[in-house]
Formats: C-alpha cells, structure tokens, sequence
C-alpha cells in the first residue's frame, strides 16, 4: 500500500517536472501560441471614469467577429480586460499580471493619463508591444523607449492648434477663448490654443479652467462673455462640455464653440440639446451615419454587445486601438514574433482600414496617424467641413 | 486550559506553546512568500503591507479612541508626497548624492508631517463628536486632494509625481522581492509599536476616552492630551504607509488619494474588527485582495467587494477578528 503510494508521489512529481520543463519550449514568445494570440487591456470598469470603459469593450465585440471569421491565420485572438477603477495603483497590478501571469503578447489602450504613467517603465523595461495608450502625445515625442509602441491617437496638442487657426483663418473669429478641464488633456489644449493665436499675432482673450469635481459651469461662461469671445474652444468631459455648451447658449451675441475630438460622441447632441447645435468637432476616423464601412463595424459591435449603442463613438474609438495591430497580425504571416510583429507594423504605409484612413507606421516612426478633419453638428449629425488637416508628425 | 497566574502572562503577546507555534509559521511564511510569490502577487503583497500599516493606525484612531475620520486618505497623501519630496530634494543635494537619499528618514519625514496633520485636525475633534466630526475629516480629505490637483509644484500637477527607487548604500530596491523584505519588515515593526502602544497606559487612556470622556477625565486622563495624541499617531501611521506605497507604485497623482480610498480604509477597519490590530491586518489584507485580485470581475469587482463586506458583517459583526477568536476558542480543546 504504502509503495503504491509512493510510486504515485514518484508519478505526481514526474509529471510536474514534465510540465515545468516543457514550459520553456511553450512559451517561446509570450502571448503567441499555435492557436492563439493573447492580447489584454487594463480599463476603468468601474468608478468614475467607467464610461470610458466602453472603448475595452468594443474591443472585445470587435475581437468576438474576427474570431468568428476564423481569427489571423488560424490563430483566434484572446482578449483579457482588466479593470483599474481609474487607479494607477490597480492599473499597475493589472499589468503586471498581464504580463507575468497571463503572459499576453501585447497591451491595448489604456484610458487615463495617470494609469500610462504608472505602468510607462515597466511596458518600456520589459518590452511589451503597446497599441495606443489613449493619452496625450508629450510622452512619445523624443522618447527613445518606443521601440515596441504603436499610436494611432491624435494629439491634442497639434488638434488644439488646428482648432485655432481655422476659428481664425477660415471663420474670421477675432476674439478666441478657451474652456479647458484642469488636467493634462485641457492643459495641453491651451498650449496648442495659445501657441497657435501667437502665431498669427494674437492672444486667448479668456482662459478659464474648471475642475471634474466642478457642477456647474455657469459663471466660467460669464467669464467667456465679459471677455466678449466670438470664438470658444473647448477641453472637457462629455457632461461638462454639454454644461458649458449650454451656459454659453445664453450668452448674446452666442460665441461659436469648437471642441475636442473627445467630444465627438453623438451622445453630445442629446446631453447638450439644441446647444449642441453648430458646434464644430474634429474627428480622426469617418463618423457613424456618413460612412459605410464605419456603419457595418457598428452593427457588428452593437450585435454582439446591445448596449454599445449608445457610446458608439467611444466604442468604436477602442476599435480603432486595435485596428492597425490586427493588420500588423495578417501581415506578419503564421510565423509571429515580436520582432516580425514590428517589422510588419513598420511596413504599413497609408493604409485604409475599417475605420482609420491612412496609416503609416515606418522605422522610426511610431505616430500613425497624422490629420483629422472638422465637422459641424446639427441635431447630433455631423456635417463634413473641410478635407484632412494634416499636422506634423513628431515620434 | 492555561492558568493565568501573573499579571505580565496577562499582559503577553504570544501566550503558550501554540501561540508560539502560530507566530514561527507566520514568520515562515513570511520569509518564504518571496520565493513562492510571482512578480505581481509581491507587489501586491506590498501594497497589502502598505494598507496593513494604514489601517492599524486608523483602527488605533477608530477602534480604540472611538474617534472618527473620513479623510484619512489626507494623512496617507501627505506623507507620499513628502517622504516623495524629502527624497528628491536630498538626491539633488550634491553633498549627499552618495547616499542616494535615505529612503528609512524619508518614510519618518511622510508619517512626521502626516503627524503634525493629525494635531491640526485632532483638535477640532476635541470640540465635536460623531457626525460632526466626520464632516470635519471628510473636509480635510477632500481638501487635501484639491490642494494636491491645483498645486502642481507639490504633486506634479496631474502628469503625476515619479518616485525615485528606494537605496540602501549601494542596494537599489527596484525589484518587487526587495520592496517586499522593506515593506514587511516595516509591518512588523509599526505592528509591535501598535501592540505595545495598546498595552500601555496610553492605550488605556484610549480605551477609557472611547467608552466614556467624561468618567475618563474624572479618573486623570488628560482629554486633550490624549485625543490629540490618538490623531496624531494614526495619521503617522497613515502617513508612513502613504510613504511606502508611494515607493511600491513609484508614481503618485491626486487621484490616487480621492474620497472612496478613506472609506477603503474605514471599511478595512470595520470589517477585520475594531478595536483589534491583528483586525486591521485581516480587513486590510482580504479587502485589498479583493480590489486587486478580482479585477478579472470587471464590472461586478464592486458588487462582490460590497457583498463581501455585507457578508462578513452580517455573519460576523466583531469583524474577521471576532471569527478568528471563535476558531481559536473552538481549538482549544483540539482534538476533541
């Protein structure tokens, strides 16, 4: 009985062994296996920002189709959610478990500034491919950790800037100010405000801040009025670019609004109401209802999750995370690795894809998208104004 | 059954054999947790480490003084963001470049300023008493992550504030199994203050302001004195595990430090057990595996965190300690 019972210990422990040295020879690049690509994101799910959290599941829907259709060459593609409640604490745990105990090969967007930052030296250190951190670009630009980074975010910044000159240039606006959220994002939009008016010899008559904490946005638009502004740009959350759309409303003359891409969502129209209307938004990718590949990826989305209906824009945003990547999968070939998996990326030259137009990645250049274009909202549907706008590309 | 004959085996920390049993295999455990543990789970074995010592001290405040605070997370912002500049400004010091900035002084500089916070909101507290004394904590929470957001110069602004890699001479702690042996023995240490610091007149005089103010005052226990002290001594507690996990995360930003964080702790307290220091380590340690263990449950982490906590206290109103007395009471007798 007792040799039975060691013969069995003996086997146990064999076994273990077996599995421990056939380990290695699994894992020969994290994340790929014959059959799967295992990919993950860290989101806030919950908390205040969850909203934003709709981007990882649009991701998700998307992903759940191009497996349906088989996966990329005869791989289906794993995709791991996380949620961070908006916490750099728990965004760094998330990802170290991604890495480490999920071992996925890459990490796909990440919402919120302050979660980037956190895990920025570890993805860097450890060489994680990283799809569009949805941040601002000031990290990127002149870094040379980037290697294994992939953007295909616009720049507030530079999208400030166009918003600028063409309040300016094309709308003849004399008197232009700003509306921005106290935060890395609004500040970056004052930058590229200030930066722009100081080109063409002029000033932000007003600047005026407020915080997320902040509920209503009535006198920050009596600051707009005093300065008598003909031209307002915005950098806010959904809910306090609707307050601010509205409060600005009842200012005679009305200034004309230009907001962030952010602001893009047709949910806008229905927060703001009619105080919406007229507002101009860029965008860097078609909008849903004036393009038919953009449509047809919403209706895959919305089919297989209902409720992304109503954040359509963001979850198509996290559709466009992912986009390039997946063609960096099918044009990598079966034999996926890292290092193919970048050259593929680099070798993807003005390319169209479901959503983003012309994308190029290069050696070196890790920005992929360039332009965006404006539109004007009436009644929640965006009309087309100019063509692309392009702006320097700069990592 | 053990005759209690003196009153130091009273007054013991670990009584009898089994006592003794049970605090070699923890500290087994303990030592050997590096060598079992992957990255991730050591780091958030730190960040445990860093809560256990937060919520002992909030339990010192709470449990044993009978005070309150709803922004505790003030006291653990103050202390990272000075132990975090304490740190900065000594590496860029040139005479002390070589030290590379004693991070031991700069996790006593967090929990000392986070102290000299305490004094400043203790003495409110000793004019105002329950609901009123909440307002008055949750004010100063709040208040203190307003400064922090609007205040770039002290917390970076919302680009956040980079924390320098813990030293000692020329031992860089920049990996999570370093971190872990720093974080722990800290809990170890701040643990046994806490513990002799119960067991003291001090703790005592707690104890008598928690059950009744004025029949403690008429017995000789300066109310001032002591409900001062009691603040000031969980908010260095706080301050110095603030200290430490800004050196676990290694990046701080005012979100970090928001209204929900305090009533994390509250909570911690609450559901390991007041008024008990091994209760703070249990409510700390279940309640921030919780956060960071179940992220897999998406959007359900606060539903089940919130039945958890609704379990626990239904089932166990003394908290995880009350549980642990009960299993420990029902051993004694073992094996029969």
């Amino acid at each position: 009985m007792r040799l039975l019972h060691r013969s069995r210990l003996a086997l146990g422990l064999a076994l273990v062994v077996a599995a421990l040295a056939a380990l290695p020879v699994m894992a020969q690049e994290r994340g790929i296996t014959p059959t799967e690509i295992i990919l993950g994101t860290t989101a806030p799910l919950s908390g205040p920002a969850a909203p934003w959290g709709a981007t990882a599941r649009g991701i998700e829907a998307y992903l759940q189709y191009i497996n349906e259709q088989g996966g990329i060459h005869g791989r289906t593609i794993r995709f791991e959610i996380r949620d961070d409640g908006y916490q750099p604490p728990r965004a760094v745990a998330n990802v170290l478990e991604l890495v480490e105990r999920v071992g996925v090969f890459g990490i796909v967007g990440m919402i919120g500034s302050a979660n980037a930052a956190a895990v920025r030296d570890y993805i860097f250190q450890n060489e994680v491919i990283w799809m569009t951190p949805a941040v601002e670009s000031d990290p990127w630009i002149g870094n040379p950790n980037i290697h294994y980074l992939f953007v295909t975010y616009p720049n507030y910044y530079q999208e400030a800037k166009i918003l600028a000159r063409y309040a300016v240039q094309e709308l003849g606006k004399q008197r232009v100010a700003i509306i921005y959220q106290n935060d890395q994002y609004g500040m970056n939009g004052l930058r590229g405000v200030r930066d722009a008016l100081a080109e063409l010899g002029m000033a932000p008559v007003a600047e005026v801040s407020y915080e997320l904490t902040d509920v209503d946005l009535s006198v920050h638009a009596l600051r707009i009025g005093q300065a008598r502004a003909d031209a307002v740009i915005l950098y806010a959350t959904p809910n306090h670019g609707a307050m601010a759309a509205a409060a600005l409303a009842q200012l005679n003359p009305r200034p004309q609004i230009l907001s962030s891409f952010t602001l893009a969502d047709p949910i806008m129209a229905r927060l703001a109401g009619a105080a919406w209307d007229g507002v101009i938004v860029p965008s860097y990718f078609p909008y849903p209802g004036t393009d038919e590949k953009v449509d047809r990826v919403l209706q895959i989305l919305v089919e297989r999750n209902p409720e992304l209906a109503a954040m359509a824009f963001n979850a198509l945003a996290g559709v466009t995370f992912i986009e390039p990547m997946l063609e960096g999968f099918r044009r990598a070939g079966p034999n996926l690795t890292k290092e193919s998996f970048v050259a593929a990326m680099e070798s993807i030259q003005n390319w169209d894809g479901e959503l983003l137009r012309g994308v190029t990645f290069g050696p070196g250049r890790r920005q992929g998208i360039n332009r965006i274009f404006l539109a004007r909202m009436e009644g929640g549907v965006p009309h087309q104004l100019t063509d692309w706008i392009e702006y320097p590309v700069e990592y | 059954m053990q005759l209690i004959q003196k009153y130091e085996e009273e007054m013991a920390l670990v009584r009898g054999w089994a006592g003794w049993m049970g605090v070699a295999l923890l500290a087994a455990a303990l030592l050997a947790a590096p060598w079992f543990l992957r990255g991730y789970q050591l780091y958030i074995a730190n960040i445990i480490g860093s809560k256990i010592i937060v919520a002992i001290g909030l339990n010192l405040l709470v449990g044993y003084t009978g005070q309150i605070s709803l922004g505790h997370v003030g006291f653990v912002a103050i202390g990272a963001y000075a132990a975090t500049h304490f740190v900065t400004a000594f590496q860029k010091a040139a005479a002390f470049q070589w030290l590379g900035g004693p991070f031991w002084v700069a996790l006593l500089v967090g929990g000392a300023a986070a102290a000299v916070f305490g004094v400043l909101v203790g003495l409110p507290a000793l004019r105002l008493e329950g609901p009123y004394l909440s307002i008055v904590t949750l004010g100063f929470g709040l208040a203190v992550q307003q400064l922090l957001i609007n205040w770039p110069a002290v917390s970076g602004g919302r680009i956040g504030l980079f924390v320098p890699t813990a030293r000692i001479g020329p031992w860089l702690l920049n990996s999570h199994q370093s971190m872990y042996f720093l974080v722990w023995t800290c809990v170890v240490l701040l643990s046994l203050v806490a513990f002799n610091l119960t067991r003291s007149h001090v703790g005592r005089a707690f104890v008598a302001l928690r059950d009744s103010d004025i029949a403690a005052e008429v017995t000789g226990v300066n109310l001032r004195y002591y409900k001062t002290l009691a603040f000031a001594v969980s908010a260095f507690y706080a301050g110095f595990g603030g200290a430490l996990e800004a050196y676990v995360v290694r990046y701080l930003e005012p979100t970090m430090f928001n209204l929900y964080e305090s009533i994390y702790y509250l909570a911690m307290v609450v559901v390991g057990g007041l008024g008990t220091i091994p209760g703070s380590m249990f409510g700390a340690t279940l309640l921030t595996l919780l956060q960071f263990g179940l992220s897999q449950a998406q959007e359900y982490l606060p539903v089940v965190y919130g039945a958890v906590v609704i379990l626990v206290m239904t089932i166990e109103p003394l908290g995880l300690y009350g549980r642990w007395l009960k299993i420990k009471l029902w051993s004694k007798t073992w094996p029969l």
